[in-house]
């Protein structure tokens, strides 16, 4: 499957080899004209094995009692948008920061500008480009 | 970047500056390797001995935090010398009087004692960028995490400015961006001034314009960054932070200061694909879908806009961050009924001139489409200005050096720079999962030069206690010839082990707030008889 | 652009500089290769490439060829299909039987059997020669087993010539030829970075992704 490396702001042309729904490597894309099928070390030894990690989050967390404990989306939306429209309807649109990710795709950063501007009313939206 | 990646093979001078590209941006590194090869002049300037200064022709140690000095002289060298391109200067800049005035005490011979480098290394590598057919300057966070960022990148630029160095193959001015899609954060408005495609947000006529697309008032007042907004949660005037894909407190300058702001905040939303250790202070964690498993499209540090595929499923209920975020908007009262990345990307297409002609069906070719492409028919933009600077006129900087905020003294005598390894990267959710990848940096290090390894008596792998006014660190030293004498260096890819960010000051630069990583103070005392 | 030539009757554009194998791959003809890479300088030495132009009294390497307009070329005249399934022969006669090649067995067929199955090799012209040695390396990223090796030299020219890295070398002559790292022989204690360049490059089952066969088997284990 061919993607775009995760790593730097290179963007080197990588395939994803996949077996049984699973990533089980990663090779250059010889097509791409920025990487013509190079990498390196973490395009090609790092890209796929974190994805399948036993850490990786699978469901929603809300802390209760101190605690972060499993819950489902509708609980998480809930409180989210409970918490932020509270927030808002008190101290104001501005007393909400949104910071948006390098490592998200555009569509992504689009919409979380668009949740900042749109929906909450406020331009304090940021990303990680700073650090 | 102003050019793109593969024309700095056919660079004929490259002016590398704070980048050590071969390990951050291994596959970059080739371009410039092949240009060397092709008989390119490699100019390389970094206080450390980068991998890099190998195929280098030059390489120019100045002291940290001097770049302006250096730019400068060399800028003062161009006009003394009447080596700068009349015709381009006449005809598309201004102000090159101003510039000559004020860069008359950027002679060579001060930019020298400024830099501790030789006056007559800044003389000729002046001459050389200016005889150069083609002349590029590529720089990394070396140039831009200081106090005075952006009169560095000023100084650069105008060094470009005077000699054409714009606006052809092979030149320009082309910063590498570190993560795979910081570019297209910007791009997408994920700034505070700036609605999508850098469209202000201060003016009028662009809030009408995503008023009536988003239906909804777009609010004029200025945000914050998210440096300041750190110091308002402090301050109790923010009270809400929701943070997306970003291990915020292990990446960013004096993480005290950063963990203490996130735990003050009065709701702490992370959205993200592991618990780091930024979402493990949230009140709501969200999980989130990862790079292998949403399509959409990243944008790389050339402009390029390219598409990520998804190869497999998301695990358990996780979900892609477009669709947390539309189903989060709906629970708001503002429901968003995308179907797919794609219709997301066809509304940014439309609400912004520089990207309009690219479309998901145009990016199937491999590549993708650089921006500028203001239309369907339009191939896309390589390099920049080729018709002239983009604002009609190019106009020079008139910036003044101005040294790092904190400097060694006698408490604090070393300096402290940091920056990324080849084979690990950032905060290590990704790379550190990654079998093998001990075996090459086992935990981090401490970079230090023999002479002042020698003087405190530390040997090689010997570990060692590291404190700065923000706090204080244990970590193995690596004595080596790529510090100089009085610098140290350390990455940020072992929070678990060494917080390097405990140390790292947040100072930062005025016009857009980016921490001073590069320099702060510190103090290296042995831990065995202390 | 600057003219054109003819390639098995098909009028084909020359473009800036272009040599006739990269007018042919650029019109999608597969004229096989197992030492060409467009990021190098070509080298000439499979002779895979080779190709009848009209006029000419010998058949010439395609990749070192500068393309000429007005050529009349032939890629696969039965003479030089020929030619090409004994060149195979003699590759096929340095390494292990087919069926056992670990590239073809998980990642679809390899360029030397890939060549070899269209041309009709089947490794029995030729008396089996002893295979060189697998390395010991026990890097965890690189597995590398130079049974396989049918030393083109694409895996250390692209280290030297275009990484740069220098990590690996070919030591000896002839038939003892074999690519080493020195001075060790381990790629963790070289000036190996692990970009994976000559995993990528070669055209046999010698250099592999050691953890890529470990997840297809592990993959395979529990389907």
């Amino acid at each position: 499957m061919p993607t775009v490396c995760p790593y730097c702001g290179t963007g080197c042309g990588l395939q994803l080899l996949v077996k049984g729904g699973r990533l089980v490597g990663a090779a250059p894309d010889f097509a791409s004209p920025v990487s013509e099928g190079s990498l390196c070390i973490k395009g090609q030894f790092a890209s796929t094995e974190f994805v399948h990690s036993g850490q990786r989050l699978t469901h929603p967390l809300i802390r209760r009692n101190g605690m972060l404990q499993k819950a489902s989306w509708e609980q998480a939306y809930g409180l989210v948008a409970e918490r932020l429209a509270a927030i808002r309807d008190t101290c104001g649109p501005d007393a909400i920061a949104l910071w948006s990710s390098a490592r998200a795709t555009n569509e992504a950063n689009y919409l979380m500008q668009k949740l900042a501007r749109a929906v909450i009313g406020t331009n304090n939206i940021d990303n990680c480009a700073r650090t | 970047m102003s050019n793109s990646i593969r024309e700095m093979e056919d660079a004929s001078f490259l002016l590398v500056v704070g980048s050590n590209t071969t390990e951050t941006h291994p596959v970059i590194a080739l371009r410039m390797k092949q240009a060397v090869r092709k008989g390119a002049r490699l100019v390389v300037v970094d206080p450390r001995k980068v991998e890099l200064v190998r195929y280098a022709h030059r390489w120019l140690p100045l002291h940290i935090g001097t770049d302006i000095a250096l730019f400068n002289a060399m800028a003062h060298v161009v006009i003394r010398d009447g080596l700068y391109n009349t015709t381009y200067v006449r005809e598309k800049t201004e102000g090159l009087a101003a510039l000559e005035e004020h860069l008359k005490g950027y002679t060579p011979e001060y930019a020298a004692q400024v830099t501790g480098l030789s006056a007559e290394a800044i003389v000729q590598t002046a001459h050389e960028y200016a005889a150069a057919d083609r002349a590029s300057i590529v720089y990394t966070l070396g140039v831009t995490e200081h106090t005075c960022g952006t009169h560095n990148v000023q100084s650069l630029a105008n060094l470009a400015i005077l000699t054409g160095n714009l606006g052809r193959w092979g030149t320009g001015v082309n910063p590498l961006r570190g993560q795979n899609n910081v570019q297209g954060a910007g791009d997408m408005g994920c700034i505070p001034t700036d609605l999508p495609g850098y469209q202000k947000a201060d003016r009028p006529e662009v809030r009408a314009k995503f008023e009536e697309a988003w239906g909804r008032p777009i609010p004029s007042r200025p945000g914050l960054t998210k440096v300041t907004a750190v110091d308002q949660v402090l301050k109790g005037r923010v009270k809400a932070v929701y943070i997306m894909g970003e291990n915020t407190v292990v990446s960013d300058a004096h993480a005290s200061h950063t963990r203490a702001a996130l735990e003050a905040a009065d709701l702490l939303v992370v959205q993200d694909i592991f618990l780091t250790e930024t979402a493990q202070l949230a009140h709501v964690v969200l999980p989130a879908a990862c790079y292998a498993e949403v399509d959409g499209t990243f944008t790389n540090t050339e402009r390029r806009v390219q598409r990520v595929r998804r190869a497999v499923e998301p695990p358990g209920e996780a979900k892609p961050d477009w669709l947390i975020l539309s189903e989060l908007a709906g629970r708001l009262g503002y429901p968003m009924a995308y179907r797919h990345p794609s219709e997301v990307w066809d509304e940014v297409a439309g609400l912004s001139p520089i990207l309009a002609g690219i479309s998901y069906r145009r990016l199937e070719q491999a590549g993708g489409l650089q921006w500028p492409c203001p239309s369907g028919d339009h191939p896309g933009t390589p390099y920049l200005h080729a018709d002239g600077p983009e604002s009609g006129k190019a106009y020079f900087s008139l910036v003044h050096h101005v040294p790092p905020a904190e400097l060694p003294d006698a408490e604090f005598p070393l300096v402290l720079t940091t920056g990324r390894r080849r084979s690990t990267y950032h905060t290590g959710t990704m790379t550190g999962r990654a079998s093998g990848f001990k075996l090459l940096v086992p935990h981090e290090l401490l970079e230090m030069n023999p002479t002042d390894a020698a003087a405190l008596s530390i040997a090689d792998g010997e570990e060692v206690l590291v404190t700065s006014r923000r706090g204080q660190v244990k970590v193995a030293v690596k004595v080596t010839d790529r510090s100089p004498e009085g610098t140290v260096f350390m990455s940020f890819h072992f929070p678990d082990s060494t917080h390097t960010n405990l140390l790292t000051s947040d100072a930062r630069d005025l016009i857009t707030d980016t921490p001073e990583l590069k320099a702060c103070a510190v103090r290296v005392e042995k831990l065995s008889g202390r | 652009m600057k003219g054109s030539l003819h390639a098995d009757g098909v009028s084909l554009p020359i473009g800036e500089g272009q040599t006739i194998l990269a007018v042919l791959r650029a019109a999608g003809a597969s004229l096989p290769t197992l030492c060409y890479d467009p990021r190098l300088p070509p080298q000439g030495s499979c002779r895979l490439c080779l190709v009848q132009v009209q006029g000419r009294p010998q058949p010439v390497a395609a990749c070192t060829t500068a393309a000429e307009p007005g050529m009349v070329i032939a890629t696969e005249p039965p003479a030089l299909r020929e030619y090409r399934r004994v060149i195979l022969e003699m590759l096929l006669s340095e390494t292990p039987p087919s069926q056992g090649c670990p590239r073809c067995s998980l990642l679809g067929l390899c360029q030397l059997h890939a060549a070899a199955a269209r041309y009709g090799a089947q490794g029995n012209l030729l008396p089996r020669l002893p295979t060189r040695t697998p390395s010991p390396d026990p890097n965890p990223f690189i597995l590398r087993d130079y049974r396989w090796c049918i030393a083109c030299y694409w895996c250390t020219r692209i280290c030297q010539e275009w990484e740069m890295a220098g990590a690996i070398t070919a030591v000896g002559r002839g038939q003892d030829t074999r690519i080493a790292s020195l001075p060790t022989d381990r790629l963790l204690e070289s000036p190996c970075t692990f970009c994976g360049q000559c995993i990528n490059t070669c055209p046999t089952g010698a250099l592999m992704d050691r953890k890529l066969l470990g997840q297809l088997s592990t993959a395979r284990a529990s389907p």
